[in-house]
């Protein structure tokens, strides 16, 4: 009880419950318009944390993550443009419900299952932290890094299109997070004489690059191309204020197990690294299909299609953020561009955490759980608003988000030098994105990897003459990584076989 | 996968190759008393992007499909793109901050089509003044 006052109290500041409630209306706005997600939003929106208390700076940044992942479905809903992949079944049937003239019923439900999926997660996410962190202190060196690689081989394998794509943007997130003096022996690595590299390459400039960057040059193509055919890309929308738009008792109550269903179905995929929010709401919605009496009337406007793919979408943010804190590895490209945060905070994410910054902890806790309440009042209220968001012309939602990622950059990055990283990066960016490399696995691979080389160097030096056998956990994440590349080559083999016979 | 993929592919074994043995022996001194040397996070990097690019090469030669999907036209958007925030840093160096950013959102605005003159004005220097005064009211100088 005193625990949860502390976490309450810690929270319940004027200031941070107005930085949450920014945060979440922020998140809703970018998260309405079509193609813009919670990555880009949060990426962007780092840098302006830097005047904050470290508290309601990651509450912040923690409320436009929520606010955006609940605001992805209204565009998903009324214009059938998911802004993430993990909208798409909730387009399935949101957009159906929109033409029959239901669309604000379709916002109301998508957001009571988001608020519920992400307020059960955060619980879970509080309870199983510290448990999983004491467990994490003890982890050993050797331990360490074989379940650093474990990690990362795992979040290849799953993020993207293939194992090998995903091991080599891991790769080259590593190789780059080398930049900088080394650790050890204070020795220059790849800085080419300049002084600005010396503390490594700026991440948030680097990851404003390859997230907003290439994202806005890569919608922008699009643009061009239904200019050229003739289509407009500008949206039109039309919200009836009839009585089919009213949310009923019995209507909740039907969607109610559906929405908790989608819910541990979030908070489980969550858990595990990689996996994301998009396998989440597929699968969720997958189950409701499958569990419903009328599985014929998914996909044509069936209410508890929205209900399940946004509260499993919702419940795999706290989710992911688990391993985040308990463990140092984050779990989703959002827990790695909330670790970016951590650090410029000067709080460095993992098991230690919740030992060194207790209040912290306790107030981040408590600005989740106030970010989920806040979700539901904001989005209950300017739902219309936010639906006239989507309205907003391709050309001035290009140029903002160039903006303001040249802002972050600057802020971040070190002046002119941020701008330049992050031109460089959208270019990068573009290319991982166009030849579907998973850019997840190299923000990951870049955040982990100076984390990973200590792991290793230690290794190395504490197994000096000790045999494999005194490292069973070690060797179990080994034999585990081994398992999981032999199995994904397994079946790329076979496909390249079938592909070979059917030619 | 298409033929720029493969393209990529070669780039990126070429590029690794370029770290091992150029780039890394260069940038990075191996001195005596390291207990384990920093060159090698980078080597087995390289390493590992080497190989494992020649395996997705010499696979995609078994199934490649010879299109390509990146159009020239697209390279020429990516540069375009690309060019407008890299003037924009160059000038920054010399000005400062607002003024290269204003200009800017008013390239973007005319690059995706807007020709009114009056909103390119308007939103520019709209979008850069709120920007400064909120930055300025949390205390955070860009100059």
């Amino acid at each position: 009880m005193d625990t949860i006052n502390s976490v309450l109290s810690q929270a319940l500041t004027i200031s941070n419950i107005l930085f949450v409630a920014a945060g979440i209306f922020l998140g809703y706005v970018v998260g309405a318009m079509p193609g813009l997600g919670k990555v880009t939003a949060a990426a962007i929106a780092i840098p302006l944390t830097y005047a904050m208390n470290p508290v309601s700076a990651i509450g912040f940044l923690v409320g436009i993550a929520k606010g955006s992942t609940a605001g992805n479905a209204v565009s998903a809903i009324l214009i059938n443009t998911p802004g993430e992949p993990s909208s798409v079944p909730t387009a399935m049937d949101g957009y159906p419900l929109a033409q029959q003239g239901k669309g604000v019923k379709a916002m109301k439900v998508a957001l009571i299952a988001s608020t519920f999926g992400d307020f059960c997660s955060t619980w879970l996410l509080i309870f199983l932290t510290a448990p999983l962190a004491s467990v994490a202190v003890q982890i050993g060196k050797v331990e360490l890094a074989s379940i650093l690689v474990f990690a990362m081989t795992f979040i290849a394998a799953l993020s993207g299109t293939s194992l090998s794509k995903g091991l080599i943007s891991g790769m080259i997130g590593i190789l780059l997070a080398s930049v900088g003096l080394e650790v050890e022996t204070g020795t220059q690595r790849m800085t080419f004489g300049s002084l600005l590299v010396f503390d490594g390459l700026p991440l948030i400039a680097m990851a404003i690059g390859i997230v907003a960057v290439a994202e806005m040059i890569l919608q922008f193509e699009e643009h061009l191309k239904l200019r050229k055919s003739g289509e407009s890309s500008e949206r039109m929308l039309a919200l009836s204020s009839s009585e089919a738009n009213r949310l009923s008792r019995s209507e909740l109550r039907q969607i109610a197990p559906t929405i908790f269903r989608g819910t541990l179905v979030g908070g489980g995929i969550g858990l595990l690294p990689g996996l994301g929010a998009a396998i989440a709401s597929f699968a969720s919605y997958g189950l409701a299909r499958k569990m419903s009496k009328n599985e014929i009337e998914f996909g044509t406007g069936n209410i508890k299609g929205v209900a399940a793919a946004e509260s499993a979408d919702n419940a795999v943010i706290p989710a992911s953020l688990i391993t985040l804190f308990a463990l140092g590895i984050p779990g989703s490209v959002i827990a790695a561009i909330l670790a970016a945060g951590f650090t410029m905070h000067g709080i460095i994410p993992g098991p230690l955490m919740m030992r060194e910054n207790p209040e912290f902890m306790q107030g981040l806790f408590g600005s989740m759980l106030l970010a989920s309440v806040l979700m539901l009042a904001i989005g209950w209220v300017g739902m219309r608003f936010f639906a006239r968001v989507i309205t907003l012309p391709f050309t001035f939602l290009f140029s903002g988000v160039f903006f303001f990622s040249a802002v972050g950059a600057y802020l971040q990055g070190g002046g002119v030098f941020g701008v330049f990283i992050m031109s460089i990066f959208g270019v990068v960016g573009y290319f991982l994105k166009r030849f579907n490399f998973s850019f997840v696995t190299f923000i990951i691979g870049f955040i982990i990897g100076p984390q990973l080389e200590l792991a290793i160097r230690q290794s190395l030096i504490i197994t000096k003459g000790t045999s494999v056998w005194d490292y069973p956990l070690a060797l179990v994440f080994a034999l585990i990584t081994l398992a999981t590349i032999l199995r994904v080559s397994w079946t790329t083999v076979q496909r390249l076989g079938g592909r070979t016979k059917a030619a | 996968m298409t033929r720029d993929e493969q393209a990529f592919f070669a780039l990126l074994a070429i590029g690794s190759a370029i770290f091992y043995f150029l780039i890394i022996p260069w940038q990075i001194a191996d001195p005596d008393w390291a207990t384990v040397s920093p060159r090698l996070m980078p080597q087995i990097c390289a390493i590992g992007i080497f190989v494992l690019s020649i395996y997705k090469l010499a696979t995609s030669l078994k199934t490649a499909i010879p299109e390509f999907r990146v159009s020239a036209n697209s390279y020429g958007i990516l540069a375009i793109c690309i060019a407008i925030p890299t003037m924009a840093a160059l000038a920054m160096a010399w000005v400062g901050f607002w003024i290269p950013a204003g200009i800017m959102i008013a390239a973007c605005l005319l690059l995706t089509g807007t020709r009114n003159p009056l909103t390119v004005i308007a939103f520019s220097a709209g979008l850069t003044g709120v920007t400064w005064f909120l930055l300025d009211l949390a205390g955070l100088y860009l100059s």
